[in-house]
């Protein structure tokens, strides 16, 4: 995967993200990971609001995107990101602990690019991260402007 | 008289002797229309002598003509030249004869001339009138008659004659009208099966002669047909004519004998017709035989007093003695009867006796064996269906339907109703039999007609629910058709139903949100606890492995120890942390299990202590905040206290939670009587809750900030199912930064309520 594409890490469980970002160093995935709390803190970065810190113009980003998270939502998330132009480019991978397939087919629905389940037992999460690691180092990131 | 127009006697000398020979009169008239020329025949027939008539003109003999039209029939001579007419002429003595008169255009010495030729038609005329007479006699009697006359052709089958009926019945029966020469295919169109009887009829009178034959028309009506031969004078055939006379009733008073005859042997009630002298038994239908168990020649010498073992001789002369002195027609009279296998069986007997040479007596027989059972079968029946039609707690109602002029169906009346409808409706029975549905429902259209209707008339039953606000219940309505167009509601309180419908989708939504949550929110933490515990084990590795090369690389040992034990602390945190999780999630369900469970208890709650009561128990919490509780009046509800005061601390516990860091914090709790519901709102003026997030807060462990307040993310799951079960609603109005406001609403106290309370079990 390119090199400055930035992984945008939105996920409520500090130990989640932890072991997310312990095995796709494992897997040899070395791009920055930028972690979000919930929903509202992903949204603003991403749409310049708030005073936190928001995206750059000319960066490339990929999102992992949690579905429970408090204030909003994965799925609100991903509606805002694909109802966007510019953002819609933009690759999101759900990563959640519900395999409700309502759930699933909604996320298709709204345009996720993939959809991990994270597994309970830790060697099949841990391949499921090695699965993620996989598809980020092949896949083209587009450049959010546009160019790839 | 012009004499130079004058024809000399001489001119007629030659013709003269034979002129006067001949009975028609012979008249020669000139322009003028004067008589110039009359023969003997004119003298004899008019009574005029020939110099009379040579004064005379046309007009004085034939009353018809005058000037003008003499004028006209002039002109007619000159063109046409020879011509017959008919007229009359006056005879000297007054009479009128009527004449045929053959005109001829005659020339004379460049003059013209009528020579008329007149004859006496009068016999002919008479004898045409008298014809005449008799054929309107004739038909008017052929016509006056109900059975049908025809007359076809002998060669085509064309029709000559007919008369009035079969001129009706075509016109009647098929709508045609019947026209001389009509063929057969026209008088039966597309009636293969009638042409063919007919040619088959007319060719065997043709062949054999006149005959009968009945036959039955379309109308069901017998008929007996007399067809017979049409001869012309020279005995010719030249036609057939047909005789039809309607035997229907005839033929029914032949057959009525051969039916009473079947009635009495087939009938069900026992049948006995018996000597009026000697009692012996003539007749005896089937129905006795098989219940008496004789057999007809048996019983043909045994009498009644063989079969009514009560009755003596003298009893029974007695008991018939009204029916010989004629004083009575008939005589009733209970008994037994007994077998021929010696059993008894109780009797109604209606004895006639029929005067006649021989006199007979005839009695028919119930067997009240069977009625008696059937009474009391039915009156048990009747007693069980009326008790239950009394006792349902259904509401069970009759119904007729009623017509319009055109047969619409337009109401229905009550003919019946049950004591639960009268209770439920609170209208006496008297009010409400016989009422229109419009006059008691007080409604231009009288509820649900269209589908009652259905109902009455198909006979097919249909079932639907329906909500009548005025009563606020729900109701199931069994529409059934006890008869043509008649129906019958049984109408089922559901209401209870609904509301249990209700609350079990609630239910069924909470529960939907507890797999929710034990799929994602409890899986959460196990993730965590699996995955450190996988870390710790690959660190524990990692330092059995630099103590196993410890007599190779002795100062190797530390750097991994460093490395990995600030990993094991922080994995350890993120297992405990999970556990707790874990623990507080399971907890939380528990609670919202018990407080589910709860048994209810309703009573009127006195809200305003209810509510000082809780603000008494957060005191130190809003002494801590520095925020200021107002609680204002607040009306009385009906409800659980203890859940009661569990929704308030809920909300009050959360006002206070939420309050806006750096501002003074001002809560309000007040209230009103709105729309027959006692409405609480608790407001704040804390952080407030974006709109996308104000369904939400409801849900099962939704907390919009974990990190920034403690709780399990339960209180307003369990507001919210405290008050599914008290009947009660929440609603939420905030603005974010400006402060929230939670409206809570609860059943009024009842009237008439007052103090007591009603347990619900858990």
């Amino acid at each position: 995967m390119n090199q400055e594409v930035i992984i945008l890490l939105a996920e409520d469980d500090s130990g989640h993200a932890d072991l997310i970002g312990k095995n796709l160093s494992r897997a040899g995935i070395v791009n920055p990971i930028l972690r979000f709390q919930d929903g509202q803190e992903i949204v603003d970065f991403l749409f310049f609001r708030g005073p936190g810190p928001h995206r750059k113009k000319e960066a490339a980003y990929i999102l992992l995107l949690d579905i429970r998270m408090p204030k909003m939502d994965g799925t609100e998330v991903l509606a805002l990101v694909k109802a966007d132009t510019e953002l819609r480019k933009m690759p999101v991978i759900m990563i959640t602990t519900t395999d409700d397939p309502r759930e699933v087919q909604r996320c298709h629905a709204l345009g996720c690019n993939n959809y991990i389940t994270k597994p309970v037992e830790y060697e099949s999460f841990v391949h499921c991260i090695r699965q993620l690691g996989l598809f980020l180092s092949v896949v083209q990131i587009p450049n959010i402007n546009g160019k790839t | 008289m012009n004499e130079d127009k004058m024809i000399p006697e001489s001119a007629f000398q030659p013709l003269r002797h034979s002129l006067d020979s001949i009975t028609d009169s012979v008249f020669w008239i000139d322009r003028h229309a004067r008589l110039v020329y009359a023969n003997r025949a004119v003298s004899s027939n008019l009574g005029y002598s020939r110099e009379e008539l040579l004064e005379m003109t046309v007009f004085d003999i034939d009353p018809q003509f005058d000037p003008a039209k003499w004028q006209e029939h002039w002109q007619e001579i000159l063109t046409r030249n020879s011509f017959v007419i008919e007229t009359e002429h006056r005879t000297k003595d007054g009479r009128s004869i009527s004449v045929e008169v053959t005109v001829n255009c005659v020339e004379w010495n460049g003059e013209k001339y009528n020579c008329a030729i007149a004859r006496d038609i009068s016999e002919r005329k008479r004898a045409e009138a008298e014809i005449e007479k008799t054929r309107v006699v004739l038909k008017s009697i052929i016509d006056s008659t109900a059975d049908f006359i025809w007359a076809v052709d002998s060669e085509t089958y064309g029709l000559l004659s007919w008369n009035r009926a079969v001129q009706d019945h075509f016109r009647q029966e098929y709508g045609i009208h019947v026209r001389a020469g009509m063929s057969l295919e026209e008088l039966h169109p597309e009636k293969e099966e009638w042409i063919r009887f007919w040619q088959t009829s007319y060719r065997r009178v043709l062949q054999e002669g006149p005959y009968e034959q009945e036959y039955r028309i379309s109308t069901g009506t017998r008929i007996l047909n007399l067809n017979f031969r049409l001869l012309a004078r020279d005995d010719r055939i030249f036609g057939i004519s047909v005789f039809g006379k309607d035997i229907t009733d005839h033929n029914d008073a032949l057959e009525q004998q051969g039916r009473l005859a079947r009635v009495v042997e087939e009938s069900r009630n026992e049948i006995y017709i018996f000597d009026a002298e000697n009692l012996r038994f003539v007749q005896v239908n089937r129905s006795a035989r098989r219940n008496l168990g004789y057999s007809m020649e048996e019983l043909r010498f045994l009498t009644p007093l063989d079969i009514k073992p009560e009755h003596t001789v003298e009893s029974f002369a007695r008991l018939v003695a009204p029916l010989r002195q004629e004083r009575q027609a008939a005589v009733e009279f209970a008994t037994n009867h007994q077998r021929k296998d010696g059993s008894l069986y109780p009797v109604e007997v209606h004895l006639q006796l029929l005067k006649g040479t021989p006199s007979f007596f005839a009695a028919i027989i119930l067997d009240l064996t069977e009625r008696k059972r059937a009474e009391e079968s039915l009156r048990e029946s009747e007693q069980k269906l009326s008790a239950l039609f009394a006792s349902m707690t259904e509401m069970v109602v009759l119904h007729e339907l009623l017509f319009d002029a055109h047969g619409r169906a337009v109401d229905y009346r009550i003919t019946d109703c049950n004591r639960a409808f009268t209770q439920i409706t609170g209208m006496p029975r008297e009010s409400v039999l016989g009422r229109k549905a419009t006059d008691l429902y007080a409604s231009a259209e009288p509820p649900y007609l269209e589908t009652y209707s259905r109902v009455a008339v198909t006979g097919e039953p249909h079932a639907f629910e329906t909500y009548y606000a005025a009563m606020e219940k729900h109701f199931f309505i069994s529409v059934v058709s006890p008869g043509k167009n008649r129906f019958a509601t049984i109408t089922a309180d559901i209401t209870a139903i609904k509301q249990a419908e209700k609350m079990l989708a609630a239910k069924n939504k909470e529960l939907e949100q507890i797999v929710y949550v034990a799929s994602h929110d409890l899986r959460s933490p196990l993730v965590n606890v699996d995955g450190f515990s996988k870390e710790i084990e690959y660190s524990v590795e990692e330092i059995q492995k630099a103590l196993d090369c410890r007599s190779e690389n002795p100062n190797g040992i530390d750097p991994v120890l460093q490395k990995e034990l600030p990993e094991i602390g922080s994995a350890l945190g993120h297992i405990r942390k999970s556990t707790r999780q874990m623990d507080a999630l399971l907890k939380g369900l528990l609670k919202l299990s018990r407080c589910g469970r709860a048994a209810l208890r309703f009573q009127i709650v006195d809200m305003n202590d209810l509510v000082a009561g809780v603000a008494s128990s957060v005191e130190f919490q809003s002494r801590k905040s520095g925020a200021d509780l107002q609680i204002g009046d607040l009306p009385p509800c009906w409800g659980d206290s203890v859940q009661v005061t569990q929704v308030f601390a809920n909300l009050l516990g959360n006002a206070f939670k939420f309050l806006t860091p750096g501002r003074p914090g001002a809560i309000r709790i007040h209230g009103r009587i709105e729309q027959g519901r006692s409405v609480y709102c608790v407001e704040d003026n804390g952080i407030g809750i974006l709109r996308e997030h104000q369904e939400k807060i409801f849900e099962l462990f939704h907390r919009l900030n974990p990190s920034k307040t403690d709780g399990e993310g339960l209180g307003l799951t369990i507001v919210h199912q405290i008050l599914n079960r008290l009947d009660g609603e929440i609603r939420v109005d905030s603005t974010p930064g400006v402060g929230s406001r939670f409206y809570v609403s609860l059943p009024c106290p009842r009237p008439g309520t007052g103090g007591e309370t009603k347990e619900s079990e858990p």
